[in-house]
């Protein structure tokens, strides 16, 4: 490259640089040196304390709660979203008849926005006036309260991230499956393959950069969920919701600790971080780029 | 040159518009209603009109409008005037944004402090400078449905912590879904019911004498409180409602629970939608001890000072007149908080208007009637919001019995006793 298109390009890529330095990078980095900070709650005077904000977080058991309620939450939500949307989209791939109007269907969700929806879900989830308990009613089933029952809450928010994001895999999963070249799936079913080998032998190889990048996505969202638990559950009952974002927050906002947050935002950038890096090496191995 | 003159006249009108007040505060549904109705009013006044506008918002809940408030500071864009909840008071006085009333008073002979019920004032004052107006009072009292009395042949509300669960026990309908009893969880009635045992709630004579260093959740005061209610939710004679407060008045209203802990604020509102006759009655007592007695709960109006001199006097004038004898009555009259004034309470009186509403009446004697000591003066700390969400998810966990009253209690101790050191810490290292 010479150097004219080099200053060319520096110069195009300036304002999106800017703008990430000012309001990601900075912050970010700010937030890595706040860590080691303990900041007065009216001002933004602050002195250092060296690890405690962060020995704080390992010596309390609450905070050791919200780890596991956030790895039970990964769990319910990702890998249930990844299978429900790859399989809709498997059948609307094959069933382009109904695509149009399910893919819409199915992308509502998301047009919504997550307030939006949550309010609906609290309607949907009310013991006594709720559709849902209405509904096992009927099969007689006597439904739990499901956002007060420390068993069943998280569960309950996590349905509604699932309803919330399945549309979004799906799309992105439906232009997968198109992308994938109809010779290759005639040759297999030539070659004897019934139509679940088709799909493991040749269409989920094929799809596994697309599933690779959803997943990475799905989990991202799903450790940086906010909204949905602040309407639904507000973390509780007994921090049976209180995932490790929703924990800042309440750190930062509520309680006005701002170093103490901080140091969560760091420990949660770490486990982001780390997640993702797993993820691809994981890929290394299973993922077939065309 | 008409560009000028049009410049000169917009210049006029601009000096001529009337001051604008923020003013942020949390009420809802019938009480939000009339304190619009209220501020509408003093805009409306003749010296007010075309001088000062006062424009109220709703800044969310009590936790919410304290958060909000905070935040705001941080970014020098407060509002003029707020209200904030009883406990915000040390936090407010610590942000250094505020202008304490007193300061208003002391140039004002008119502001009417002699009427101000002694009570009320030992609550808000702080080293013995009120800094804030208390706008809406309250208490904690006993509603209970008459009728369901009757039906069990009991004609007197409970007056001791075995009575409470002796009436809770005859007035349970297990067939039929009843309970005897119920209240909102929350720390309020942890705090009322401890200094109704004459216990304070946190060490240095409840944070009056200094900062307090340690929240007292383990006396036996505490445990005997959180373990009657306890007891109650397991035997099924109480209904364990969550947090928040419509949840147990729905619950009371709706005939499912007999008898109610809740805030007077809402009195007239509760009797008036009741099917049944509601009848209120004092706390009761823990068995054997009859010192302490309730703390004043409700809200205060503060002045804030990071603003120009005309507009921090005019913020004075709007909270001097929602202290006055008219504003105070018809807040007293329409929602149920208590009125501040002796000289009201006096007119009251002599317009029989408590022989026509007697259940407005308890909560006003039963202040009156408590103790003069720390504990009932109420408790100062600067990390008050996060004690109480402390206290109350020890509260859940003891009933949902996945720990026991001690080691939920220890648990809160510690968490608060935690957020206490690093406050006191700021203030001792950035003077």
């Amino acid at each position: 490259m010479n150097r004219k298109s080099s200053a060319l390009a520096w110069g195009l890529l300036f304002p999106t640089l800017a703008v990430l330095a000012l309001f990601v990078l900075y912050p970010a980095a700010q937030s890595f040196w706040l860590s080691f900070q303990d900041v007065e709650p009216f001002s933004k005077r602050s002195f250092f304390v060296g690890f405690e904000n962060y020995q704080v977080l390992f010596n309390s058991p609450d905070y050791w709660q919200t780890v596991r309620v956030t790895l039970f939450f990964l769990l319910y939500t990702v890998i249930p979203s990844l299978v429900i949307s790859l399989t809709v989209a498997v059948l609307l791939d094959a069933n382009p008849f109904f695509q149009n109007m399910f893919r819409t269907l199915f992308l509502l969700p998301v047009a919504i926005s997550s307030s939006m929806a949550a309010m609906l879900w609290i309607f949907i989830y009310n013991p006594t006036a709720g559709f849902l308990n209405y509904a096992l009613d009927v099969l007689g089933i006597h439904g739990p309260n499901w956002l007060a029952d420390p068993d069943w809450a998280l569960v309950a928010v996590a349905v509604a991230t699932v309803w919330k994001e399945i549309g979004f895999n799906i799309i992105f999963f439906l232009a997968g499956l198109t992308s994938i070249p109809l010779e290759l799936k005639e040759a297999a079913e030539l070659d004897g393959a019934n139509s679940w080998q088709v799909f493991r032998y040749v269409t989920l190889p094929l799809l596994s950069p697309t599933l690779f990048f959803v997943s990475v996505v799905s989990v991202i969202n799903s450790l940086q969920s906010f909204g949905q638990i602040h309407i639904l559950t507000t973390g509780g009952p007994m921090g049976e919701t209180t995932t490790l974002v929703y924990n800042l927050y309440r750190d930062a906002f509520v309680k006005f600790r701002t170093g103490l947050a901080s140091s969560e935002a760091v420990i949660l950038f770490g486990l982001i971080l780390l997640a993702t890096m797993v993820q691809f090496r994981m890929a290394k191995k299973r993922v077939h780029y065309g | 040159m008409k560009c000028l003159l049009l410049i000169v006249f917009i210049q006029v009108q601009l000096l001529g518009a009337p001051g604008k007040l923020t003013f942020w505060h949390s009420m809802t549904g019938e009480k939000g209603k009339l304190l619009v109705r209220l501020v509408e009013e003093f805009n409306r006044l003749p010296e007010n009109v075309g001088q000062v506008e006062v424009l109220p918002q709703f800044a969310g809940s009590y936790e919410e409008g304290l958060n909000k408030i905070r935040t705001a500071l941080l970014a020098k864009q407060g509002p003029h005037i707020a209200q904030i909840t009883d406990i915000g008071t040390q936090v407010m006085i610590d942000t250094r944004a505020v202008a304490p009333l007193q300061e208003f008073i002391d140039q004002d002979p008119s502001f009417p402090l002699k009427q101000l019920l002694p009570p009320i004032k030992r609550y808000y004052e702080v080293n013995g400078k009120l800094f804030s107006l208390p706008f809406a009072t309250s208490n904690p009292i006993l509603y209970y449905n008459v009728e369901a009395f009757e039906k069990v042949g009991l004609d007197r509300p409970p007056k001791t912590f075995s009575e409470l669960k002796e009436w809770a026990r005859r007035l349970t309908d297990r067939k039929q879904g009843k309970t005897g009893l119920t209240w909102p969880l929350t720390s309020w009635f942890f705090e009322q019911f401890i200094a109704r045992q004459g216990q304070v709630l946190v060490n240095q004579a409840n944070g009056r004498q200094a900062r307090a260093t340690e929240a007292l959740y383990l006396t036996p005061e505490a445990i005997r409180f959180a373990t009657l209610w306890k007891e109650m939710a397991d035997e099924g004679i109480f209904t364990n409602v969550g947090r928040g407060w419509d949840p147990a008045e729905a619950n009371f209203l709706a005939g499912r629970s007999a008898m109610m802990l809740h805030s007077t604020s809402d009195v007239f509102e509760v009797v008036r939608k009741a099917t049944f006759r509601v009848s209120t009655a004092p706390i009761p007592l823990a068995d054997g001890i009859s010192t302490g007695g309730t703390v004043v709960g409700g809200n205060s109006l503060w002045i804030l000072k990071d603003k120009p001199r005309t507009e921090v006097e005019a913020s004075y004038r709007f909270v001097r007149y929602m202290a006055s004898k008219d504003v105070q009555k018809r807040w007293h009259m329409g929602t149920g908080y208590f009125p501040i004034r002796e000289d009201l309470i006096k007119e009251l009186e002599r317009e029989g208007f408590y022989k026509k509403f007697p259940a407005a009446k308890t909560a006003i004697e039963q202040l009156k009637n408590s103790a003069v000591m720390p504990a009932t003066q109420g408790a100062l700390m600067g990390v008050f919001a996060e004690a109480r969400d402390n206290l109350e998810s020890a509260m859940e966990r003891i009933l949902a019995g996945r720990m026991s009253v001690e080691q939920a209690l220890k648990r809160a101790k510690f968490q608060t006793d935690d957020a206490l050191r690093r406050y006191n810490r700021f203030l001792e290292k950035l003077k």
